[in-house]
């Protein structure tokens, strides 16, 4: 007795951070089937891996996406390096891994703020950008770049952070954790918040494995799936590393978990920068990557990203394949949207952290 | 849980200086390190073209005979490096990009005709296809260098090698000829010399994986 | 440094589903699926993971071959196959959330596979239509086959993104064979 409605959700929302489009189909309010479409921002970057040297290719990688970008160029990097054999020097790989705990903290800072807009909330918004600018100020005295940071390279980073500098970045970080405690009391403790994100898009540890989560998104609902764990650069030199995990399963608790990797994040760096040792940062690589494949995996701020590699012998590479988090979670979007609310459904795909254009590349 | 978390810091920030700046009025301070412009320094350049080859978008252009470095702003992804690559550290990041334009350009930087001492920058317009173009000539010329230098090295490879067999055939029947003789003093020298060339030969060419090594 | 051993095993297309299969009932997480073009074909590469290990599975598969779909033992993978179906032209049957080849709006079908069905058909309706197609190939073709270096990404980007009008992407999806 009920009719079905479709309507097209995206991609030029106010409250998308990202082009995707949904058409969700409604019965009443209640979502009874979402259909995504994508490709409104694939620019066709693994077809250009044929084109372009491989030493230049890590430019054109981390432009992939403007958020974890420095998450592509590592993964890339690390790829072609474990192809050729390439060994990175110690210090580099210190290096590598306070840049990229430096991008989660950003990361995850964004989302809070489009989570907060998404739910009308923009004094929080603006409070949470306005802490990401530390984080930003620090990218750019270290790298030159805010958001694209041209660092990681093939064998190496392009930079040094001497130590004194190091130390201040630890006091800035510092900074930034003193003004975050507000934040999070109004996420995890305000009345309204709770209103907007309990018990929404809830799933149970069991859809969680079937489903195949990464990222924040599956560690909500308890399954561990934190690449970090593995000991993979200097994260093996860490001296105990557990990810943040919630068995609560819903939007409070993906918004939990990111809070809580925040303030993990910068605990990561303090200690990374006590334990740096001395030595060059760039070990330059020797002719070209041979035939071969490899398969490398980064966590990024959404999840663990897959990066595959096959050479040929000659300068350019033959397939490059990133396999992004959010691809991976569509699955799992399309559940959660399966029965909630029509009001509900910009949180539940913001509580994804969709980052649609690295899905497209 | 609670209502207006965040009152505390909102009154605060009521009596506070707004976060933002009122740039163009407030001057930009960049960074030591902040990515921007590329700049040359011409009287150091010594137009030896590696920031050209290294450029992932062949953004510069280097012309030894003019005395000419030109770079399109527009296709420089400010990556840096070509500042690293210089071997005179003759190019910088200027900290700042601000580039407005209504046509295609390139910033061309070389030393005046009349007085050698003397730097001129100029924007040529609308050169962008015919550069291109030139480029296409310039990159088909170098090509067919590369091959023609890359078949004259095969060539030297195998006439060294054809050599080599030569005088191993010629060790051989000497050693045979006259046995417990010196004369492997002698073949022992020249195999090894060969071995050499062919060594270098093959290391001169990391790219070819298959290089005949030392057979000889 | 990734110091991780790379374990690649080769499978027939027939016994798709049992490895999978067997994986899943292990406890093996699915990481990613994905298809390469090589010589006469297209390599489909699976990857699952359990920990700190990662194994692949690999299948070689001729043109415009068809395989069973994983989607009812990993739902994650409907993504990917339909990025097959989309890219390469491999048939895939029974996914579970199936846009029949039109999850891209695609304007040369299979790009990345050259030498696809779909592909050779789209060329030859495309000649047909307007001669000056053919001497557009010709030109590109000599062009490409010049240059060794490496294009401006724009020459010879993404057919598949702009769904521009087809003499660029005709020109833009010869030099793809190259």
């Amino acid at each position: 007795m009920s009719n079905k409605t479709v309507i097209p959700f995206g991609p030029q929302h106010p409250v998308l951070p990202e082009p995707i489009h949904l058409d969700l189909v409604l019965e009443d309010e209640k979502v009874v089937q979402a259909v995504p479409q994508l490709g409104f921002i694939h620019r066709g970057l693994e077809k250009i891996v044929e084109k372009r040297d491989y030493l230049h290719f890590v430019y054109v990688a981390e432009r992939i996406c403007g958020i974890c970008s420095f998450g592509h160029s590592l993964g890339y990097s690390q790829a072609v390096e474990g192809l050729m054999g390439v060994e990175v020097p110690e210090r580099a790989e210190y290096l590598r891994d306070i840049w990229q705990e430096l991008s989660r903290i950003h990361s995850h800072l964004l989302w809070l703020g489009l989570l907060a807009d998404g739910f009308g909330y923009e004094n929080l918004f603006q409070q949470a950008w306005r802490l990401r600018e530390i984080v930003l100020n620090i990218f750019e005295k270290t790298t030159g770049g805010r958001v694209i940071l041209s660092v990681c390279n093939i064998g190496g980073v392009n930079r040094d952070i001497d130590n004194d500098e190091l130390r201040a970045i630890c006091d800035d970080l510092d900074k930034l954790l003193d003004g975050y405690k507000p934040i999070t009391e109004t996420f995890l403790d305000d009345a309204s918040v709770h209103s907007r994100l309990d018990g929404v898009g809830y799933l149970s540890k069991e859809e969680a494995e079937d489903l195949s989560l990464v990222g924040p998104f599956g560690r909500a609902s308890g399954l561990d799936n934190d690449i970090r764990s593995i000991g993979m650069g200097a994260y093996g030199k860490l001296a105990a590393f557990e990810p943040q995990l919630s068995n609560i399963g819903d939007g409070y608790a993906r918004t939990e978990v990111r809070i809580n990797e925040v303030v993990q994040s910068v605990q990561i760096i303090k200690e990374l920068v006590s334990k740096i040792p001395d030595g060059p940062v760039y070990n330059k690589p020797k002719g070209n990557p041979p035939e071969g494949r490899f398969l490398t995996r980064v966590e990024q701020p959404r999840g663990e990203a897959v990066y595959y590699v096959k050479g040929n012998g000659s300068k350019f590479l033959e397939r490059f394949r990133v396999r992004t988090p959010t691809s991976q979670n569509l699955a799992g979007l399309l559940k959660i949207l399966q029965g909630c609310d029509y009001a509900d459904v910009p949180l539940n795909i913001l509580t994804i952290d969709p980052c649609i254009s690295c899905t497209e590349r | 849980m609670g209502l207006f978390k965040l009152g505390g810091v909102s009154v605060k920030n009521l009596f506070s200086k707004p976060a933002t700046k009122t740039y163009p009025a407030e001057p930009f301070e960049p960074y030591e390190r902040t990515k921007g412009k590329i700049v040359v320094e011409l009287d150091k350049c010594i137009f030896c073209k590696l920031c050209m080859r290294g450029c992932p978008t062949e953004a510069i252009d280097v012309d030894k005979d003019a005395k000419l470095w030109q770079i399109d702003h527009f296709l420089c992804v400010q990556c840096g490096d070509c500042v690293r690559r210089c071997p005179k550290s003759c190019l910088h990041q200027a900290g700042m990009w601000e580039n407005v334009a209504t046509m295609r350009q390139c910033e061309v930087n070389e030393f005046a005709a009349d007085s050698p001492d003397q730097l001129v920058v100029s924007m040529s317009y609308g050169q962008a296809a015919a550069e291109r173009a030139q480029k296409d000539e310039v990159a088909q010329k170098r090509i067919a260098e590369e091959k023609a230098r890359k078949a004259a090295e095969k060539a030297a490879k195998a006439a060294a090698k054809a050599a080599a067999e030569e005088e191993a055939a010629k060790a051989a029947v000497e050693e045979e000829a006259a046995k417990a003789d010196a004369p492997k003093a002698e073949d022992a020298t020249e195999s090894d010399a060969s071995a050499a060339f062919d060594a270098s030969a093959g290391a001169a060419e990391p790219s070819e994986s298959d290089a005949p090594k030392a057979e000889g | 440094m990734d110091n991780t051993e790379q374990i690649y095993k080769e499978i027939d297309a027939s016994s798709i589903l049992s490895t999978i299969h067997a994986y899943h009932d292990e406890g093996w997480r699915f990481a990613q699926l994905c298809g390469s073009t090589i010589e006469g074909g297209v390599e489909v590469l699976y990857t699952l993971e359990k920990g700190p290990v990662v194994e692949n599975v690999l299948v070689n598969l001729p043109n415009d071959a068809e395989i069973p779909s994983i989607s009812k033992i990993y739902p994650a993978s409907f993504v990917f196959e339909n990025e097959l179906q989309d890219l390469f032209g491999i048939k895939v049957n029974g996914i579970s959330v199936d846009y029949e080849g039109h999850m891209y709006k695609l304007s040369v079908p299979s790009p990345m596979n050259p030498k696809s069905q779909a592909r050779v058909e789209f060329a030859k309706r495309a000649q047909a239509a307007d001669q000056p197609e053919a001497e557009a190939q010709a030109d590109t073709q000599a062009e490409a086959q010049a240059a060794d270096q490496p294009d401006e990404a724009q020459a010879v980007s993404q057919p598949e993104a702009e769904a521009s009008a087809v003499p660029a992407g005709q020109a833009g999806g010869e030099t793809d064979e190259q």
